[in-house]
C-alpha cells in the first residue's frame, strides 16, 4: 500500500465536562516512513489526537489507519498496525519481566514462543537493553522503562508509531540517545512533544496544535517557535 | 519504583526456589490445604498444622523481618477472636468442660488462621511475580483468572507507589506532625489520592486496551518443565496433605 499511512479529515474530540473540543478540526495525512512532530502548549490537544488516533476516545471526522477507516469495530484491526508510547511508560507495562512485556505484542498475534523471544531479544538489543532482558520492570529507571515500553511498541514492526512525550522525564545522553534511535527507525511516526530539539533532531515536518486547531503544518521548525514566542508575548507584558 | 510490595516476591532463600515455579505453587497449595484439614482443636491435628508451617517456613527460608511482620499481622487478626469465648456456651452434656469448648473454636481460628497466613506467605516469598505468572500458564487455572491475579500483583506496586509518593508528600509538606494540619491533609486524602489513582487506573485500562491485554495474554515465552527434583519435593508436600486427612477423618472435627 503507497498511500498515507495515517489520515485525519476534520476530526473532532469533545469531553464531556468541557465546553470547547479538546481537538477541533484536526486534518492531515502522514505519508509511509514520514516522521512528523506534534507541538503545542499543555492542554493544545496533542495527547488526545494521539489516542483518537487509535480508537481510545470518541472522536467525529473520519481517522484512517493504512487505509482502514477507524470504527468501534475496526480498531482491534487498527492498532495492530499502530505501535504507541504512552507518556507515562510504566503505565503500559502489563508483565513483570521486561522480556515477557516486549514479547506480548508477538504472543498475542500467534506468533511461536520462541520467535517472539528471539524477536523480543533483538528490539531490547536496537535499543541499547538487552542485559534487561530477564529484569523485573520495577527495578528499572525511567529511561530504562522508557526504552522497553518503545521496544514493546517496535517489536511488531508497526507501520506507524504514535509517541506521546517520548522524551518526558529524560536526561540529556537520554534524549539524545532517543533521537539518534527514532532518527533511525524506518516506521511512520507522529512525535507528540514539547521538545523541540528532540523534534528538530528527529522529524522532517512539524504540526503546531492551538487549542485543539492545526496552527501551522510545515518543514520549518523556525516557525513554529516564531508561533510560540506569539503565544508567549500577551503574557510577557508588564 | 521498588517498594515493601516487589520486594516481598521472591525474597526468600531457601531451597523450594529450586524448584519449578508451578511446583512451589502447588507444594505451598498442599502445605496450606494440610493445615486447614488438619482439626487444631485435637493434639495431633494442632501438631500436624503447626509443624507444616514450620517445616514450610523452614523449607522456603523468607526473611526474618518478613516472619516478624507475618506473626504480628496475625496476631492482631486472630487473637480478638479469644475475646468472643466467654460468650460461646458449650454442649453441657458433652465430656469436655464448657471452658474449654468455648475456647476451642478461637483457637481453631487463630491456629488455621496464622498457619494458613504464614505459608501463604511464604510461598508468595518463593515466587517473583515473573514466576507466578509462569506458574499459572503451567497450572490449570482459568486464564481470565490468571490474566486478573497477573495484573492483581503487577499494579498493586503501582498503587503502593502511588500510596508512598502521597505519604512523601505528606512528610516534606509537614503534615505527619499531628495536629490539625494532619487531620486536615488526611480529610483532603480521598479527593487526592482517589483521583490520583482512578486517572492511572483508566491509563493502565487505555493501555491493556490498545496492547490487547486479555485471556489470551497470559501465555508465557518460557515454561520450565518439572524435573525429579520437583516431585521430589512435591511428594512430601502431599504426602503431608494425606496425613493431615487421616488425622481429620480419625482423630476429630
Amino acid at each position: 500500500m503507497n498511500g498515507p499511512v495515517l489520515e485525519l479529515e476534520n476530526v473532532v474530540v469533545r469531553y464531556e465536562a468541557a465546553a470547547d473540543p479538546a481537538v477541533a478540526g484536526a486534518s492531515f495525512a502522514i505519508a509511509r516512513g514520514e516522521r512528523t512532530a506534534l507541538v503545542g502548549l499543555n492542554g493544545s490537544g496533542k495527547t488526545t489526537l494521539l489516542a483518537a488516533a487509535v480508537g481510545l476516545v470518541p472522536h467525529e471526522g473520519e481517522i484512517r489507519v493504512c487505509g482502514t477507516v477507524l470504527s468501534p469495530r475496526t480498531a482491534s484491526a487498527v492498532r495492530d498496525l499502530v505501535g504507541f508510547l504512552f507518556n507515562v511508560p510504566e503505565d503500559q507495562l502489563l508483565f513483570p519481566r521486561v522480556v515477557d512485556d516486549v514479547a506480548f505484542g508477538l504472543l498475542r498475534r500467534r506468533v511461536s514462543a520462541g520467535e517472539a523471544r528471539a524477536k523480543a531479544a533483538r528490539a531490547l538489543d536496537a535499543l541499547g537493553v538487552a542485559d534487561l532482558a530477564e529484569s523485573p520492570v520495577h527495578h528499572l529507571s525511567h529511561g530504562q522503562k522508557q526504552r522497553v515500553a518503545l521496544a514493546g511498541a517496535l517489536v511488531a514492526d508497526p507501520p506507524l508509531l504514535l509517541l506521546d512525550e517520548p522524551s518526558a522525564g529524560l536526561d540529556p545522553p537520554g534524549r539524545r540517545r532517543l533521537a539518534r534511535l527514532l532518527a533511525g527507525l524506518d516506521a511512520a511516526m507522529l512525535v507528540a512533544t514539547h521538545d523541540l530539539d528532540l523534534a528538530a533532531r528527529t522529524c522532517s515536518r512539524f504540526i503546531l496544535l492551538d487549542r485543539g486547531r492545526v496552527a501551522f503544518d510545515g518543514t520549518d521548525v523556525a516557525r513554529v517557535l516564531d508561533r510560540w514566542e506569539m503565544d508567549e508575548a500577551p503574557s510577557k507584558r508588564p | 519504583m521498588r517498594n515493601a510490595w516487589h520486594d516481598l516476591w521472591g525474597c526468600a532463600r531457601g531451597p523450594v526456589r529450586l524448584l519449578a515455579p508451578h511446583a512451589r505453587m502447588t507444594a505451598g497449595a498442599m502445605v496450606f490445604a494440610a493445615c486447614m484439614t488438619a482439626p487444631p482443636a485435637t493434639a495431633p491435628g494442632a501438631a500436624v498444622c503447626v509443624a507444616g508451617a514450620v517445616a514450610w517456613g523452614i523449607a522456603c527460608r523468607p526473611p526474618g523481618k518478613v516472619v516478624r511482620a507475618v506473626v504480628l499481622a496475625g496476631l492482631a487478626l486472630f487473637l480478638p477472636y479469644f475475646l468472643l469465648a466467654p460468650l460461646i456456651h458449650g454442649d453441657p452434656s458433652a465430656a469436655t468442660p464448657g471452658r474449654v469448648q468455648a475456647l476451642a473454636v478461637p483457637w481453631s481460628v487463630f491456629l488455621r488462621g496464622m498457619a494458613g497466613m504464614f505459608v501463604s506467605i511464604a510461598t508468595v516469598t518463593t515466587l517473583t511475580a515473573a514466576d507466578l505468572h509462569e506458574a499459572l500458564v503451567r497450572l490449570p487455572v482459568p486464564r481470565m483468572v490468571s490474566a486478573i491475579l497477573v495484573q492483581v500483583v503487577h499494579q498493586t506496586g503501582v498503587l503502593v507507589h502511588e500510596t508512598r509518593q502521597v505519604a512523601s508528600a505528606m512528610a516534606v509538606r509537614g503534615a505527619s506532625t499531628g495536629g490539625r494540619t494532619t487531620w486536615r491533609v488526611l480529610s483532603s486524602l480521598p479527593r487526592v489520592w482517589l483521583p490520583r489513582v482512578l486517572r492511572r487506573a483508566e491509563r493502565v485500562g487505555a493501555a491493556m486496551d490498545l496492547r490487547g491485554y486479555g485471556p489470551d495474554a497470559v501465555v508465557a515465552i518460557r515454561v520450565r518443565a518439572l524435573r525429579p527434583v520437583d516431585g521430589l519435593a512435591l511428594a512430601p508436600a502431599g504426602a503431608w496433605l494425606a496425613f493431615a486427612s487421616a488425622v481429620r477423618w480419625w482423630g476429630g472435627p
